[in-house]
């Protein structure tokens, strides 16, 4: 018992100073200190201890030093803003990784823009995060195996119950062997939420070759909770639907008017409270008869479906530099940028979102009865502190 | 001055100002409880420990009187010099502040063993406390 020589309050006093990083090293210490640090009581003590700086991650796919190009080592790893480190995910990632090569793929941080799942080589990662102990988990949906960042090691989702959640406030399902839903494909990270006791799930499809849809549906209980620690946390969306207890509330078609697109599409879901918000980008790729390559993509516009008010509407906004590019060149606009609908700001990569002031315009316009598309140079101001934003984001990552 | 009288593990006997005492609120309280007429017994410091901490206490207490040169720089050389000791040492330091209730010296002492156990691998961790359980033992 090594605890002996302190005590049990004073080892607590002294781990609980410790960051996120350094107490997943201490509980490989010893077995009592691996307890010690996963007892609840020192978990809710740590979390208040930590409730002012907590660690958050940003999580990023590591380039080769020359992103034009395809294929790019399917390297992630997750950056810390406040130690300014990054950690590697999985063992294979042992190359340095090379200064202004990342690219964000999700975030745990409000405030850093979360970006559609990213799909490329086939391989769609989506990022869930707990705010409160930093805690956080990364799917690779393709390859169904999901990485948790307190064990810190990739798990086949086979392993797991049939629709296991993870239980954060924000819950990514993690897909079946089986696409859900089989018929159409699936563009997106299907996204769970609660609104007014209701139980929504929403996600966007591509159906055949068709334009991709968005769909909002609700779930209804009874549903199948048994044996769940929190129900709202764990859910069974295949079970659900095949017992119909799934209604669709919504949907919609994603507005590509003037956006080129390709092949890929990725998309992101993300939902607060009555509002909803897709977004993501088209990629382009080319082919010089040697290489594919890649272009980067073009954002869309995203479509927020408020539930109180059962309406969509599509914000336009088209980035200038989109579409200029040619080959070979250095492409800036490399994702499109999704903030949460509660701070919808417009974002970098011209996929435009709402902000409060322009929620209020638009609650203006829905009175009218009509759709109204928001005029871009009313909003290239704020877009224009977004992009600051990014910039400012992408400036940490280049001097780690 | 007032004095009071400390008496250590060992029975070795103390006498510091009243002022520098009350910095430990265990003596503070006992003070208040029995008076200053008899020493205070404290069996769970050692005279070594119990040194330790009367120099740090008399340093910082010195250090904040008006008219005191010491710059920040100073205080700060002071602690790390002051926690640069043997592992066993430290931890009795740390059990002694927490005993004795004098919290700038807890903080420092824990923050120093919370620092050892960010920079060190777990298995040094490891061998760290065991080898500090031995020393005790």
């Amino acid at each position: 018992m090594i605890a002996e020589v302190l005590g049990y309050e004073l080892l607590a006093r002294i781990l609980l100073s410790l960051g996120w990083n350094s107490l997943m090293q201490a509980r490989r210490v010893c077995k009592e200190w691996r307890s010690m640090i996963r007892s609840p009581e020192f978990r809710t003590a740590w979390r208040q201890q930590q409730r002012d700086d907590d660690e958050e991650y940003v999580l990023l796919t590591a380039y080769n030093g020359n992103w034009d190009r395809l294929p790019r080592p399917q390297q992630i790893c997750v950056w810390s803003p406040k130690s300014r480190t990054v950690s590697a995910l999985p063992p294979w990632m042992k190359d340095t990784l090379p200064p202004g090569s990342f690219d964000i793929v999700a975030s745990s941080m409000a405030s850093i823009p979360r970006l559609a799942p990213q799909v490329h080589s086939g391989r769609v990662y989506s990022m869930t995060a707990d705010p409160a102990t930093g805690e956080f988990k990364v799917v690779d949906a393709f390859n169904y195996h999901f990485y948790d960042s307190s064990s810190r090691a990739w798990t086949r989702v086979a392993d797991y119950p049939e629709g296991f959640l993870f239980d954060t406030a924000r819950c990514i399902i993690v897909p079946h062997k089986e696409p859900l839903l089989n018929d159409p494909t699936l563009v997106c990270v299907p996204f769970v939420w609660e609104h007014k006791g209701e139980r929504y799930v929403a996600g966007a499809f591509r159906i055949k070759e068709g334009d991709p849809q968005c769909r909002v549906w609700s779930m209804e209980e009874p549903m199948d909770m048994a044996g769940k620690r929190e129900a709202s946390c764990v859910l069974d969306v295949e079970k659900a639907w095949s017992s119909g207890h799934c209604r669709e509330v919504a949907s919609s078609f994603l507005d590509i008017t003037d956006v080129y697109w390709d092949d890929f599409l990725t998309l992101e879901c993300q939902a607060e409270g009555n509002l909803l918000c897709l977004a993501g980008q088209c990629r382009d790729r080319y082919d010089d008869g040697h290489k594919l390559g890649d272009c980067g993509g073009e954002p869309l516009p995203p479509a927020v479906y408020d539930l109180d008010r059962g309406e969509w509407f599509h914000i336009r906004g088209k980035s200038e530099a989109v579409g200029q590019y040619s080959v070979g060149e250095m492409v800036h606009y490399r994702r499109a940028v999704v903030y949460r609908p509660s701070l919808v700001r417009p974002s970098g990569g011209g996929a435009l979102g709402l902000d409060p002031e322009e929620e209020e315009r638009l609650a203006g316009h829905k009175r009218t009865g009509e759709e109204q598309h928001l005029e871009i140079p009313k909003l290239r101001q704020r877009r224009i502190k977004a992009i600051g934003f990014w910039d400012e984001v992408y400036e940490d990552i280049f001097f780690l | 001055m007032v004095k009071v009288t400390l008496k250590s593990a060992e029975g070795d006997v103390f006498e510091v100002d009243e002022e520098l005492a009350l910095e430990s609120l265990m003596v503070k309280n006992m003070i208040e409880d029995v008076g200053l007429d008899s020493a205070i017994s404290l069996p769970n410091v050692s005279s070594t420990i119990l040194a330790k901490v009367i120099e740090y206490i008399k340093f910082h207490m010195d250090a904040q009187k008006d008219g005191s040169k010491k710059t920040s720089e100073e205080i700060k050389a002071f602690d790390d010099d002051f926690v640069n000791v043997g592992i066993p040492t430290l931890f009795e330091m740390v059990l002694a502040s927490n005993y004795l209730n004098v919290k700038s010296l807890l903080s420092l002492t824990c923050n120093t063993v919370a620092n050892m156990i960010k920079t060190k691998p777990p298995a040094e961790v490891k061998e760290m406390f065991t080898s500090a359980k031995q020393a005790k033992a």
